[in-house]
């Protein structure tokens, strides 16, 4: 796989507060690059420093090869970013705004026309391209966002929490749009700070908390060691004041509980095939089930791992 | 360059308020203080040729307060941020938001001399004269519109910078009598007008127009130009196209 963008040994501090912290990844052509991290935890800082428009302390960054701050224009000109706020002029209808926009990268005429058409119908705005944005949903503005970033064809698409206070219709047809754009040939860096949707589109992840790179790969090899877990989550009628008991069933191997302890989850060992002896201990100890569910392993579940904390926390 | 530059005057066009206040208001303040004022005035120089001066050169000290509105009107603020994204210098974004801001009011004002001139209620002069007065509104523009691009570049809020620019120019404008005659209110008001740099432009022009004297003219468009240069600087080292 070519190598589209490499990111080496990156930091960005703000005064005393380093906002990016010795960060390094690849995006590979053709590929959906999730970026996965709790609010505040340096994605954005990266999304802009890539764009071009923030200058950083330390590291190097290479598009093609080139040394990004050699090559500004050039590299600008291949780069579609679709920023977290909205970004386009209310007051003049969609279809100017794109027209606009694309015609900053040089488009004109006949070509301009096709490619403005082009992503408008792409995100499904061709019908009410002459409609100013300020009439717009929230979800059409978004839509929107995209179809200024896209009209000039860039070779890498940087997206940053595109989805952020939009309905699931919405939502869904960004994701699938996004999917179509990697189909087509188009990289794609994704930040959020949703799991549900990396996992949905990304083919890799970086995982990133304070300003670091705290785990990196496809979603398989990131949940590799929970493919053998089972993880039950249990709710019970009255709060459990003891549970260590359970330790003591081949196979579990960790138990944590809500705030209340009326929700428990057990992690055990695929294999151990243990949970018949799990309920009828805790039925044993006098507790009452009320539900029970069984969940797989998810980057949520690594993130936790990893740092402690929840992604949304 | 040209695309931006466009989509600026667009953007100007879209404000009815700076359109008002480039085409209608310039005419209705002459109106207005040419008739409250006309027994002050005998019929060599009326109120109107005088308010009708004055006027122009306020609007075009005010016209300070429309480059903030090109450069960081809330609701092109969003619109501008994206430019910044493509492949375009800073240098070319800053300057065809003071290229437009500039041609836009240059049109609006030049308009509205031709308008005054040629129904022939206000004199700017005749022959050469006329176009040396018109010379130096435009050179005098080019130093408003960067000096108010400049105040928003440091402040970096369209609001505040307004409300100051406006808060100074309405001080410094009433002081330097352009309003109504300073010297009415006592010797001591007299003596701050004559202490105003405002006046002496001021008093350039009529000196223009009506002595068709144009001793010291060369030197203020020189000053007038290297100011408005110093402010294009400042504007340069301190635009962020990103807030």
């Amino acid at each position: 796989m070519e190598t589209l963008l490499e990111v080496k040994n990156l930091s960005k501090s703000y005064g005393n507060n380093l906002a990016v912290n010795n960060l390094s990844f690849d995006v590979y052509t053709g590929e959906i690059l999730g970026l996965l991290g709790p609010n505040g935890a340096g994605k954005s800082t990266t999304i802009t420093i890539l764009s071009g428009l923030l200058s950083y302390n330390s590291g190097e960054i290479y598009f093609l090869g080139k040394d990004v701050r050699k090559n500004s224009k050039q590299v600008k000109a291949n780069l579609g970013i679709v920023p977290q706020d909205i970004a386009f002029y209310e007051e003049i209808s969609a279809y100017q705004n794109v027209k606009f926009f694309a015609s900053l990268y040089g488009l004109t005429g006949n070509t301009l026309e096709e490619r403005v058409k082009e992503a408008l119908e792409f995100v499904g705005l061709e019908e009410r391209k002459n409609e100013k944005p300020k009439t717009y949903s929230g979800g059409m503005k978004r839509r929107l966002n995209i179809a200024c970033a896209i009209a000039h064809h860039p070779k890498l698409l940087i997206l940053d929490e595109p989805t952020v206070g939009i309905d699931p219709q919405s939502r869904n047809r960004i994701l699938d749009a996004i999917q179509t754009l990697r189909n087509q040939g188009t990289t794609v860096i994704y930040t959020t700070h949703y799991m549900e949707e990396i996992e949905q589109i990304a083919d890799r992840v970086v995982i990133m908390d304070k300003g670091q790179k705290i785990a990196e790969g496809t979603i398989e090899e990131l949940l590799e060691d929970y493919n053998n877990i089972n993880l039950y989550c249990i709710t019970l009628e009255k709060p459990i004041e003891d549970f260590l008991y359970l330790y003591d069933i081949p196979g579990v191997r960790q138990i944590t509980t809500d705030k209340v302890k009326k929700r428990i989850k057990i992690e055990t060992d695929k294999k151990a095939d243990n949970l018949n002896k799990i309920l009828s201990k805790l039925l044993e100890k006098g507790n009452q089930i009320q539900d029970m569910t069984t969940e797989k392993g998810n980057l949520e579940m690594v993130f936790l791992d990893l740092t402690g904390k929840k992604l949304r926390d | 360059m040209r695309v931006l530059i466009k989509q600026d005057i667009k953007n100007l066009f879209s404000n009815p308020v700076t359109i008002l206040f480039c085409s209608i208001y310039p005419l209705a303040l002459t109106l207005l203080f040419g008739f409250l004022f006309s027994s002050q005035y005998g019929e060599m120089v009326s109120s109107y040729d005088f308010y009708g001066i004055a006027m122009m050169y306020y609007i075009v000290l005010a016209a300070s307060t429309i480059t903030p509105i090109t450069f960081m009107e809330k609701r092109l603020q969003k619109g501008n941020e994206r430019i910044a994204y493509a492949p375009v210098s800073k240098v070319q974004i800053y300057g065809s938001k003071l290229l437009a801001t500039y041609l836009f009011t240059a049109g609006f004002f030049i308009l509205d001399i031709l308008v005054l001139q040629g129904i022939h209620l206000v004199s700017f002069g005749s022959g050469v004269y006329f176009w040396l007065v018109l010379l130096l509104y435009l050179v005098l523009l080019f130093f408003t519109i960067s000096f108010g691009g400049a105040i928003c570049t440091i402040i970096q809020n369209q609001d505040l910078t307004n409300k100051i620019i406006g808060a100074v120019l309405n001080t410094l404008a009433i002081f330097s009598g352009i309003f109504f005659p300073i010297s009415n209110l006592g010797t001591w008001a007299d003596s701050i007008s004559n202490a105003i740099p405002l006046k002496w432009l001021l008093n350039t022009i009529f000196q223009i127009i009506y002595d068709q004297s144009i001793q010291g003219y060369l030197g203020i468009v020189v000053i007038t130009m290297l100011l408005g240069g110093i402010c294009v600087g400042i504007i340069h080292k301190k635009y962020k196209v990103i807030s």
